[in-house]
């Protein structure tokens, strides 16, 4: 192993992707109950919730089931009876808000995920370059991302421009680690093989060395999604007035758990959704890698 | 005549079944196509010095099928590198058609030890890498993999990746890699070890098919002597590291040769009996040095 892993650093070996669902045996019988059980589950923990609510605990500290549930509402539709729900769902303020993070965590990540691969891949080809920079790089990737945010507020201000900078901070040291070492570890082999065949420089890099090394940038992307969404959010806490970020800091500040919680259950339902796709787009397009057993 | 027919002139093809001309014996001996003169190559392992080679005088002539036999850890694979151009050797020096071989020597066709596929291509993509670097591409390059892919039994497995395929399939994927850009000399580590007793007699019919059509130097490691007899016109014994040549031996049985019956003949026994002699004695100091 390099020796640049010495500090420990959350970098994802590209692994074996999961085994499509056509290979996986049948378990549709155990599949129900695992899904029954989970429903029993979370009902037993709301029911638990809203009784507590009701007559143990203060709902100002844990706010209840039903609450939580009419903030939702609140915050997701326009109007009261069941079919305003459903036509005004979503409504424009969560689409407001949704959007703002979507787009500087998007933007982020695009920004991140571009500068980490091309100077991940330069660093990491050019060796003595990378050698010379890398114990700068462990520095500034131990420091707690978080402790940027207000200088980068300072810098860019309250605006987007400081949100997406902060993501795209996150996004390319994840990224960036990855493509770094993926460029490094080129299985000299493959190299011998396409050289032998007559490849020239280019060909070398463009048959063996770079698709190598995009491997290890997917891995990177995989890690640094969930990331991007937590810095665009961080941010927000920090300093906005829109966003999902804000709509949890706002409702603390006003003493409003029920809108915490609310908000709370719309950025889970946002992260599950977005790592469930990139779970998908691995699945394609690190295909090469199933390994059957 | 289709492209790939003539594109494998003088190389054989499966589908014509037309019977090979005899090719008896030893092959012209005008110059030579690879010659490793005064060879020694020395690994370092920390510190302690590894060598692999310690001194080889060899002619491969050209268009000969050269057997190479010995010892684990002889340095058989490291000869092959050394003619490759992929490493150089720490004295005396390796030429390829009377030139020395500094660099990456693309003349030749190497089928490594290690299956060495393109992980994340299928197996028709690994077979084209050759025809791409090459600048092949279109209708060309997708009947000359189709031909090879078909020469190596693996129709139907075009589009699986390296990961879902067998030891044996891999060796044959990489069989295929290599013959599909037609070099002028083979140069094959162990190609055949991880197949089984039938597939291994098609294979060796289809090398000599193939040897016998073109004019195609092979040099073909192996750790099966039997293998090597039956295949080569001269088998090389390496004696245990650090290998030297310990005995060259032409081995003069008929062509073109039946590789199912070819054992049976008198000759086989007495050629395969003097070379396992020297083996062995090797094999035992090979086990000594561990
Ligand atoms: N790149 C290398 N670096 C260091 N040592 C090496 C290297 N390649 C080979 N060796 C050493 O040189 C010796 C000969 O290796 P080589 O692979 O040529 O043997 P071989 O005859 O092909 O063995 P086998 O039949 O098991 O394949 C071995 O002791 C091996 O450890
Ligand atoms: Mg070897």
């Amino acid at each position: 192993m390099s020796r640049a892993l010495e500090v420990e650093l959350p970098v994802e070996r590209p692994g074996p992707a999961a085994p499509s669902l056509a290979e996986r045996p049948s378990k549709g019988r155990r599949g129900l109950v695992l899904l029954l059980t989970r429903v029993v589950l979370v009902g037993a923990i709301l029911v638990v919730w809203q009784y507590a609510a009701e007559r143990l605990i203060d709902p100002f500290w844990i706010s209840s089931p039903a609450e939580v549930w009419a903030r939702l509402r609140k915050l997701a539709v326009v109007g009261d009876s069941p079919w305003e729900a459903l036509v005004n769902f979503p409504s424009t303020d969560l689409v407001f808000h949704l959007r703002y993070t979507f787009q500087e965590m998007i933007l982020g990540l695009v920004y991140g995920t571009l500068a980490g691969t091309v100077v991940g891949f330069v660093l990491g080809r050019a060796r003595f370059l990378g050698d010379l920079i890398n114990p700068l790089i462990i520095a500034i990737y131990s420091l707690p991302k978080l402790a940027l945010a207000p200088l980068f507020i300072l810098w860019f201000g309250i605006g987007i421009e400081s949100k997406i900078v902060f993501s795209a901070t996150i996004v390319f040291f994840l990224v960036f680690y990855n493509t770094f070492i993926g460029a490094r570890e080129v299985d000299q082999d493959l190299v011998d093989v396409v050289r032998i065949f007559g490849a020239n420089r280019f060909q070398v890099l463009s048959a063996i060395v770079v698709p190598s090394a995009l491997t290890w940038v997917f891995a990177g992307v995989r890690l640094a999604v969930p990331y991007s969404l937590v810095g665009a959010v961080v941010a927000e806490m920090m300093a906005s007035n829109r966003g999902l970020g804000f709509l949890i800091s706002s409702a603390a500040n006003q003493f409003d758990t029920g809108g915490v919680f609310a908000a709370l259950v719309v950025l889970m339902i946002v992260s599950v959704s977005i790592n469930g796709l990139v779970g998908r787009g691995e699945s394609v397009l690190l295909r090469w890698k199933v390994v059957s057993r | 005549m289709s492209q790939v027919d003539r594109h494998l002139s003088g190389q054989a093809s499966l589908a014509t079944g037309a019977a090979p001309p005899a090719r008896l014996g030893g092959a012209p001996s005008a110059g030579a196509t690879i010659e490793f003169v005064g060879v020694a190559k020395r690994f370092w392992k920390g510190d302690t010095p590894v060598d692999a080679i310690g001194h080889v005088e060899l002619v491969v002539r050209p268009g000969e099928f050269l057997g190479i036999v010995g010892p684990s850890g002889c340095g058989k694979s490291t000869l092959l590198n050394l003619a490759a151009g992929l490493m150089l050797p720490t004295a005396g020096e390796v030429r390829y058609q009377g030139h020395l071989v500094r660099d990456v020597n693309t003349r030749v066709g190497y089928m490594t030890q290690k299956d060495s596929l393109v992980p994340w291509r299928t197996v028709e993509s690994n077979i084209a890498l050759p025809l791409e670097i090459r600048g092949l591409r279109g209708r060309r390059k997708r009947e000359l993999v189709a031909h090879y892919v078909e020469l190596v039994g693996l129709k139907g497995f075009e589009r699986h990746f390296p990961s879902e395929l067998s030891g044996g399939m891999r060796k044959r994927v990489g069989l295929a890699r290599t013959l599909v850009n037609d070099p002028e000399t083979l140069l094959m580590d162990e190609p055949f070890g991880a197949l089984d007793a039938q597939l291994r007699l098609l294979m060796h019919e289809e090398t000599l098919r193939i040897w016998e059509h073109s004019r195609k130097t092979i040099i073909f490691v192996t750790h099966d002597l039997a293998e090597a007899v039956l295949l080569a016109d001269r088998v090389v014994v390496i004696s245990a590291r650090p290998g030297r040549v310990k005995l060259i031996k032409d081995i003069d049985l008929p062509r073109p040769r039946d590789v199912a019956r070819v054992r049976f003949d008198p000759r086989f026994g007495r050629l395969f009996e003097e070379l396992w002699a020297a083996l062995g004695e090797d094999v035992r100091r090979g086990d000594e040095n561990r």
